[in-house]
């Protein structure tokens, strides 16, 4: 590995972009795994990617070498998918009720022709697990338990505390295991 | 290690949560112990599914294309007079948002509005006819032909008004002071239901953008007044279903 992130950020201030570029073709397919196993939807995952470098770069001043880059980075795309999975439950919340067609439409949404069959089915095992877990219990189960991420670096991602990664943690586990267990049953 | 401990522990090791003393102990025993090491497998086993995910990253489809897409726009941020088209394009997006907004309430206005006139109309109908009799007999005052009005739309409308929280006596008492012979009532109703159950609703503007009090009003009872909206409409089929 070549220049460290946290020196390349520095360079970005000084508005370089070769040195953007190298961070971006480092970082994005993470983040994009990131972004996927929360969202469990391809396309909105690489919007998400795209954004949130955007944003980055916008901010870069902001940055501030303390941080890993990671964590600042992993932020920003669990706070745009925050956005993205609060906006679309808004969404479905008042448009679901006007009547099953779109019920239909955003299941037909779900299922992007365009998304790799790879994807697809790694989003539908996902899916299986995280199901119905809140938005909170997700999130942290993603950071945590797929993406590897320790407790406190969950903890400084998400903006809790590590107790609350890890009150947050054993609920979603409680309640994937149990599903586990059920599928062991069938 | 007892045996007792390492069952309680099993799961922390696996999920990885145990200080690496303990976790170190932990093998100690599993190599010590069979029936514990049999029991460690199981829960290996049962996590298998999990795992396996953990092991699959999903595939970024053609990265270079997303690096470029990236790299066009922070270009187009570098361009001279880039930070004030950045603010124009977050200005853009916002007013955007607004239009929606406004879109969206100005549509279940529309909706509320036709929603209630339909049957608003049929009791308007009947109401001015009786109310145009009752004035070229010449037979009531202001006060008893707002009260006729009154019984006529407060029986009327007592079920659609009961679910949206207005009652027939508060349609009344705005029509005693409002009542005459071709009057508008729908509209009246409607803008009294918005008045009075929503005060900071019916004081959003439409025409000017919205300010942040008004985007604020709209995000406090904009979902509250789409729901009143839905029960409306709901009832509203029921009794023309009827």
């Amino acid at each position: 590995m070549g220049e460290p992130t946290e020196a390349l950020m520095d360079r970005c201030k000084r508005a370089d972009k070769e040195a953007f570029r190298e961070i971006v073709e480092r970082h994005q397919e993470y983040a994009f795994a990131l972004a996927f196993r929360i969202l469990c939807e391809g396309e909105e995952a690489k919007d998400v990617v795209q954004e949130s470098f955007m944003r980055v770069w916008i901010h870069r001043a902001d940055y501030r070498a303390e941080m890993k880059f990671t964590t600042w980075l992993y932020r920003i795309v669990v706070n745009l998918c925050y956005d993205l999975l609060r906006a679309k439950q808004r969404r479905e919340r008042i448009f679901l009720r006007a009547g099953e067609n779109m019920g239909a439409l955003v299941e037909a949404d779900r299922h992007d022709p365009e998304e790799l069959e790879e994807n697809r089915d790694l989003a539908e095992r996902i899916r299986r697990f995280a199901k119905g877990l809140p938005e909170r219990q997700r999130i942290v189960f993603a950071l945590r338990d797929l993406q590897d991420q320790t407790v406190e670096e969950v903890a400084a991602i998400v903006g809790i505390s590590a107790s609350a990664v890890r009150a947050n943690l054993c609920y979603a586990r409680a309640a994937i295991r149990m599903k586990l267990q059920e599928q062991k049953k069938e | 290690m007892r045996c007792n401990s390492a069952r309680r522990l099993m799961l922390l090791y696996r999920e990885g949560e145990l200080p690496p003393a303990r976790a170190a102990a932990l093998t100690e025993h599993y190599a010590s112990c069979a029936a514990c090491a049999r029991s460690a497998q199981l829960i290996v086993g049962e996590f298998a599914p999990l795992d396996a995910l953990r092991r699959r990253l999903p595939v970024l489809d053609n990265p270079r294309a997303v690096t470029m897409k990236i790299m066009r726009g922070i270009e187009a941020t570098l361009r001279p007079g880039a930070p004030f088209e950045l603010w124009g394009r977050r200005i853009d997006r916002l007013l955007s948002l607004a239009r929606f907004t406004i879109g969206a309430a100005a549509a279940a206005m529309v909706l509320l509005y036709m929603s209630l006139s339909y049957n608003d109309a049929l009791t308007v109908a009947s109401l001015e006819r009786r109310l145009t009799d009752r004035q070229r007999d010449d037979s009531g005052t202001a006060e008893q032909l707002a009260r006729e009005a009154t019984n006529l739309l407060g029986s009327r409308n007592a079920g659609t008004y009961a679910e949206s929280g207005i009652r027939p006596g508060d349609v009344g008492r705005v029509l005693e002071h409002l009542v005459r012979p071709g009057q508008q009532f729908a509209r009246v109703t409607v803008e009294d239901f918005l008045l009075r159950k929503y005060p900071g609703l019916a004081s959003v503007t439409l025409q000017d953008g919205l300010d942040d009090r008004e985007r604020a009003v709209l995000a406090d009872e904009g979902e509250r007044f789409l729901k009143d909206l839905e029960k409306l409409i709901r009832k509203e089929k029921g009794i023309h279903e009827r």
